[in-house]
């Protein structure tokens, strides 16, 4: 199926590399390949090269287009332009290269897993089983980075060796591979996740980063699972909002996708029984016609795990909870909800040359909920020469900042924490080199808005319970379970 | 994410950590900085370091110690060192000796390490792993199923064909193996073997024991046994699949892990159900696999779903009752179904598999247009997202368009016109013209987009969407006329700005065809026609002189004198071929024909488009081709496996059974899959080595009495050629299709077959397939077959040979199992008349003789 895996540092140096098959002499750690390959995620020229009338960005060979074939020929890709190697934006994680291979990729934590393959085979399966092994290398060795990869080579082959025979998938769950690896992981020191925001309340934030089997730590001594071992669970019920404002604050379009995270170190791996609210609704057409209080979730998956026989009558789940992190189930909402922040924008012409654009976000949390490491951004024209900005901030807002990024050309302003059931103001005066007309005025915006709020979510969807399914005197795990909203893209048009 | 830079191990850098781990007295190695801790695991950065000369030889010393060294700790260190060197790209091969010797061992760490050192120099040293190959043959009888697999799986890794009469051995044991690690391991050196030496492989013939082996208890071995046939039989399109093999995986499926699933639901699609029924059965016990997070299950069972739906739909010109779906039908009822699944994927998944499944979303969308409109708002770009997911979203919203969701989506690209990001910004103005081209946004959708890309002329400062405006608006006319009020306005304000050629020349054009109602146009193009040597791009000037003339027709006092400069100049124009022969004939026409009606005729005419669709836009047999390479690469990149795959590594997409069965109207036998495949023990595998891979659980006391060897039904009894039933030779070699087979048995009224029941048995026949097998002795082939809990059902077909008059013979065959009795609805078709009595006749004594019933 795949002919080699291979794992690439940020820098493009080879960390990890198997040749499953070889054509023509193409050795194990052959780097000519993969340095090519680097080469051209990096600096994606729009155009995968071996393929005839196949040019992936403009899709000018594809059928879809509509516009009659001449009248389009030198509209675009003309070299002239092409040096600038942004214009194409990021390499597509599939694409062919010149030695005839198909290359796949995925990064994870700026690390790039990738495979090649001369086969037509399913990139959906091989994007899936990239992915399934950056997972259990991140379960193997708690954190994913150059560094703990580096260090753990040796173990991270062994899994390799039984993930994969002769480029087929073989044993890929973290449990079922416990029982070849003989190996023990070395722990590096988490580095600092970026954007979770840990409630000081709850877990500290490196107790998910243990690797699922007993390891050594950096001073050579080993830490054994069982005495160390905490029985506990991390649930998470994160969900991602993706909202669209009109400039006068109309929502145009509005999803959640939320998904409930675990990762488990309960011993003796017993069963559990995950419940949800009881009037959840599933499908936006299922005879919800009475509108209810309830939540109605668009569509919704699960792990393979999860037995669902309980799930159409009280809505609950059970499963053996599999090691390391695993998505129990993700849903998408797409119906109406309350926008955890509204964003006011305007913008005035007070001279020929001259704008005032005030960004005022109101947050219709409860107040004792907080946004955190927000951070809003609003591009300016191109002819922008100076701008100035400050803030109206009321107490309880901290870390606020606002600045002009001239490289950029726009307007950045930061909020550490913005608290539930206050409005926030920013103000910012824009000199342009020259008078300001309307089609200047489009290249201002859209406001685009990132945030996460802890121990909130939007769609009240709810755990019930998590409970273990069989009565066990004396077994008391510990329960962390943690809602986060995010911000995926929360972005409001001027 | 970054780290500093000194605590970063750069492969072949400068050493700044000491080589740790040295067994107890060894010297320190050389160059090493201070602060090293030796005997300390875990500093293992220093396993990269530079390498120096000395270094291997270091090594080796390290490794002469190694038979003494007591620790398993500093021995696992000393290995590990090896290994690192290695997969940095340095040559430790020298230590090749030292290393086989440490591969007596009872650590299963040092024993991987080794092996894998050994696999890895095995091409370049064969002579030396030809050595240690006695110690991997040994190692594959080891007690531990552990140590046994991993020994195999490097023998069958070395990769040097004069290995292979040493690894046939263990190979064929491990078939055999008590544990399923290792026969999985097996099944998958049987692939190694074969790509090494095709012709050993075909001796030792590992095919038979694979499809016997697709009944292993074990899923993990079911799933390599799958992989390695689907591999070996690639020329034929894959494995060998018949109903029983069908059946019986499907049976299995929830055994299987999250890849191992696949295996099983890639063989679906080559898959034609025996009927409707089964084809809605496996329907059924696949849409649990919808509700999964597996996005390459569920893919991969989209991909099923349509293909049954194609199997089992009814198609035009099928003389099937009413009531039964269409294949259309079917696959839009199917694509419903995977809307909501494939849509929370793309939304939940990483950003990678984002990308490929709208891909597939793409393309599910041309095969029925629709059904995704009202989930357009999920196309809509994400601020985040990486940009060939928002290419692929904003072609994908112009697809969506219909005359409720146009006004949203046209909106939509109007603000993603003036993103920052140039390519995105062309493909949405692309995306809102094919809404207008396609008139997919309902009334006034044309005029609407065509105003707003009148609008994008004006976006001085945004050079590539006015061009990709001009581009537009000049398809746009070609298609409607009624739009040029509309758009002549800015044409000659917008020719003083754009610059890039493929803009311009649209722009010209447009100038020469809105020209009637522009009062300026002439004298903007004569600024034009006055830079003609400024102008570089051919196509332009091809515009120019195009519009020009077409200009001339409309207003000629005007044009008459710049049109006979630029021919001028256009004639002297050597630059390009096309340019001077057109700028030659116009001139020529012009100054031939006494009357311009006629030269008017003749140029003005083409400028036209009248029809719907222009030829090259015509994909469909692209997207049929496509539609069967689903859930491939192809998908990805929207063209033909052969365009960018060696021909070596395309398969053929082979349907099987290559009969097609019984279709649908004809009663459906079958209780289910399940019952179905109760059978499957005694079906065969596939037909040629069916019966030596199955055992026969038929007891042989009944095999007797029906009067003939059953475990070899191609000998069969000779045919019955001297008694009576002389004059019916029947075709030994026939095949019929199941809509065939239908049509004739629809052609005859019941009320005409001729019937016969009651005819006594000894005893029920054990399955179907004796039957079948039976009969096909004496050319009476079967369509299809099944089992009831009281009945076998039989179609059979039989056709008479020509020189004897052709007369089909179809017979529904009822075999009662209590009491044993054999009921018979014969149709002859066809042949003569007079003669079809007596030929039936014939017929029931020839299968009663066949069955022994005589």
């Amino acid at each position: 199926m795949i002919t080699n895996f291979f794992v690439l540092s940020p820098r493009g140096d080879t960390v990890i590399a198997k040749s499953y098959r070889s054509k023509s002499g193409v050795g194990a750690h052959e780097r000519s390949h993969t340095e090519a390959f680097f080469r051209k995620v990096k600096f994606w020229d729009g155009v995968a090269p071996g393929t005839p009338g196949m040019d992936t960005t403009l899709g000018l060979g594809s059928g879809g287009n509509k516009l009659s074939a001449d009248s389009l020929s030198g509209g675009s890709g003309e070299g002239s332009e092409a040096k600038d190697s942004k214009k194409f934006g990021d390499a597509p994680p599939v694409f062919v290269m010149p030695d005839g291979y198909s290359y796949m990729h995925v990064k994870r934590n700026g690390l790039i897993f990738g495979c090649a393959t001369e086969k037509n085979i399913s990139p959906v399966v091989v994007i899936e089983l990239l992915s399934k092994i950056a997972k259990v290398f991140k379960d193997y060795c708690g954190t994913l980075s150059e560094e703990s990869i580096r260090k753990n080579f040796i173990l991270l082959y062994e899994l390799l060796d039984e993930l994969l025979d002769y480029g087929y998938p073989q044993v890929t769950q973290t449990e079922n591979l416990k029982a070849f690896v003989y190996n023990e992981p070395i722990v590096v020191s988490a580095v600092a996740d970026t954007g979770k925001m840990i409630n000081p309340k709850t877990a500290s934030a490196s107790a998910v980063h243990k690797p699922v089997i007993s390891s050594v730590n950096a001073d050579g001594k080993k830490t054994s699972l069982a005495a160390n071992q905490k029985n506990e669970i991390f649930v998470d019920i994160l969900e991602r909002l993706s909202v669209l404002f009109s400039s006068n604050g109309y929502v145009l379009n509005s999803t959640i996708d939320g998904c409930i995270q675990m990762k488990s170190y309960l011993a003796g791996n017993p069963q559990l029984r995950l419940a949800l609210n009881e009037d959840l609704i599933v499908g936006k057409n299922s005879g919800s016609t009475s509108y209810s209080s309830g939540v109605t979730v668009d569509d919704i998956n699960f792990n393979d795990c999860v037995n669902l026989s309980e799930w159409d009558h009280g809505r609950t789940l059970s499963f053996y909870p599999p090691d390391g992190e695993f998505i129990v189930l993700s849903y998408r909402m797409t119906g109406e909800f309350k926008t955890p922040f509204r964003i006011f924008p305007s913008i005035e012409e007070v001279e020929p040359n001259k704008l005032e654009i005030a960004v005022h976000i109101r947050a219709e949390i409860p107040d004792n909920h907080f946004g955190a490491n927000v951070s809003i951004e609003v591009p300016l024209p191109h002819s922008t020469t100076t701008a100035t900005c400050n803030v109206v901030s009321t107490p309880g807002a901290t870390g606020v900042n606002a600045e002009y990024v001239s490289q950029d050309k726009k307007l950045v302003w930061t909020l550490k924490k913005f608290p539930g059931c206050t409005e926030q103001t920013m103000r910012a005066k824009i000199t342009l080199s020259g008078p300001c007309t309307s089609q200047i005025r489009r290249e201002i915006g859209p406001i685009n808005m990132s945030y996460e709020i802890p121990m909130y979510n939007v769609s009240s969807l709810q755990v019930r319970y998590l409970r273990i399914a069989e009565n066990m005197p004396g077994y008391t795990p510990y329960r962390w379970v943690r809602y986060v909203t995010q911000s995926n893209s929360y972005v409001c048009r001027l | 994410m970054s780290y500093p830079p000194n605590n970063m191990p750069v492969p072949g850098g400068p050493s700044g950590m000491p080589v740790p781990g040295g067994p107890g007295g060894m010297p320190p190695p050389p160059g090493g900085a201070p602060g090293g801790v030796p005997g300390q695991p875990g500093r293992d950065d220093a396993y990269f370091t530079e390498s120096r000369k000395g270094e291997v030889n270091e090594l080796r010393q390290l490794l002469r110690t190694f038979g003494t060294e007591r620790d398993k700790q500093k021995k696992r260190d000393i290995m590990k060192k090896v290994i690192a060197y290695m997969t940095l790209g340095i040559d430790v091969s020298r230590l090749f000796t030292e290393m086989m010797l440490a591969i007596e061992t009872r650590d299963l760490v040092i024993k991987k390490m080794v092996y894998l050192f050994l696999c890895n120099y095995a091409d370049t040293h064969p002579d030396l792993a030809q050595m240690c190959t006695n110690t991997l043959v040994k190692d594959c009888g080891n007690e531990d199923p552990m140590v046994r697999g991993l020994a195999l799986r490097s023998l069958c890794s070395l990769r040097l064909p004069q290995m292979i009469e040493y690894t046939s051995e263990p190979l064929r044991r491990s078939l055999q193996d008590g544990h399923a690690y290792v026969r999985k391991t097996g099944v998958m050196g049987i692939l190694k073997m074969y790509h090494l030496n095709k012709e050993e492989f075909d001796k030792a013939a590992f095919n038979d024991i694979l499809y016997e082996m697709l009944r292993d208890p074990d899923p993990s071995v079911v799933t390599n046994c799958i992989f390695v046939l689907n591999e070996i039989q690639a020329e034929v399109g894959g494995m060998a699949l018949n109903r029983a093999v069908m059946l019986h995986l499907l049976n299995r499926i929830h055994e299987f892990s999250e890849f191992g699933i696949l295996a099983v639901l890639d063989l679906i699609p080559r898959y034609i159900p025996a009927n409707d029924e089964e084809g809605f059965q496996i329907m059924n016990l696949l849409d649990p696999v919808l509700k999964t997070a597996n996005a390459g299950a569920v893919v991969a069972t989209i991909r099923a779903f349509l293909s049954i739906a194609t199997a089992i739909g009814k198609r035009p010109g099928d003389d099937r009752d009413a009531d039964s779906p269409s294949v259309d039908d079917l696959s839009k009822q199917v694509v419903e179904r995977i809307k909501a699944p494939l849509v929370t994927l793309i939304a939940s998944g990483s950003s990678e598999l984002s990308y490929v499944l709208l891909k597939y979303a793409d393309q599910l969308i041309d095969l029925c247009p629709g059904i995704f409109d009202d989930e357009y708002r999920q196309f809509y770009v994400k601020y985040s997202d990486p940009t060939h997911i928002k290419h692929s979203k904003i072609r994908i919203l112009a697809k969506l368009a219909n005359p409720n969701t146009a006004p949203d989506i046209v909106a939509e690209l109007g603000e993603l016109v003036t993103d920052a990001d140039e390519t995105l910004g062309r493909i949405a103005v692309r995306s809102m013209t094919n809404i207008a081209l396609n008139d997919s946004g309902g009334e006034g959708a044309v005029e609407s987009i065509s105003r707003r890309l009148v609008d994008m002329l004006d976006l001085q400062g945004i050079s590539h969407v006015t061009s990709e405006a001009a581009t537009a608006l000049a398809a746009l006319v070609r298609r409607n006329e009624s739009i040029k009020p509309v758009i002549s306005a800015p044409l000659p304000r917008a020719l003083k700005y754009i610059n890039e050629p493929a803009g311009k020349a649209s722009i010209i054009f447009l100038l020469g065809e809105c020209g009637a109602d522009i009062t300026e146009a002439p004298y903007a193009l004569e600024k034009v026609i006055d830079s003609y040597d400024n102008i570089a791009d051919a196509s332009v000037k091809t515009a120019l002189l195009a519009a020009t003339v077409n200009l001339f027709f409309t207003r000629p006092p005007e044009v008459q004198h710049m049109l006979g400069r630029l021919l001028k100049k256009a004639t002297e124009d050597m630059s390009s071929q096309d340019l001077h022969d057109r700028a030659l004939f116009y001139y020529r026409l012009l100054r031939s024909s006494p009357d311009l009606t006629v030269a008017k005729s003749i140029i003005s005419k083409s400028m036209a488009v009248t029809a719907s669709q222009f030829a090259e836009e015509d994909d469909s047999e692209l997207r049929a081709a496509l539609m069967d390479e689903f859930n491939t690469l192809c998908t990805v990149y929207r063209c033909k496996p052969e365009n960018f795959i060696d021909e070596e590594n395309i398969v053929p997409f082979v349907k099987l059974p290559t009969e097609h069965p019984l279709a649908a109207a004809a009663p459906v036998v079958d209780q289910g899959v399940n019952t179905i495949t109760d059978q499957m023990n005694g079906a065969a595998l596939t037909d040629g080595y069916a019966t030596a891979a199955a055992p026969q659980p038929a007891p042989s006391a009944e095999v007797d009495l029906l009067g003939f060897g059953f475990d070899d039904p191609a000998p069969a009894p000779a045919p019955p050629a001297t008694n009576s039933l002389q004059s019916l030779s029947l075709k030994s070699n026939l095949s019929l299709s199941g809509e065939d087979y239908q049509s004739k048995w629809g052609s005859i009224p019941d009320s005409e077959a001729v019937v016969i029941s009651g005819l006594p048995m000894a005893s029920a026949p054990p399955s179907t397939d004796v039957v079948e097998g039976a009969l096909s002795a004496f050319s009476v082939f079967t369509m299809a077959s099944g089992e009831l809990p009281t009945e076998f059902k039989f179609f059979l077909y039989a056709q008479e040979e020509e020189s004897f008059g052709g007369c089909y013979f179809l017979i529904q065959a009822v075999a009662l199992k209590q009491p044993s009795s054999l009921n018979l609805t014969i149709k002859p078709v066809g042949g003569d008349p007079n003669k079809q009595k007596e030929k039936v006749d014939q017929l029931v004594e020839l299968i009663k003789s066949a069955l022994g019933l005589c």
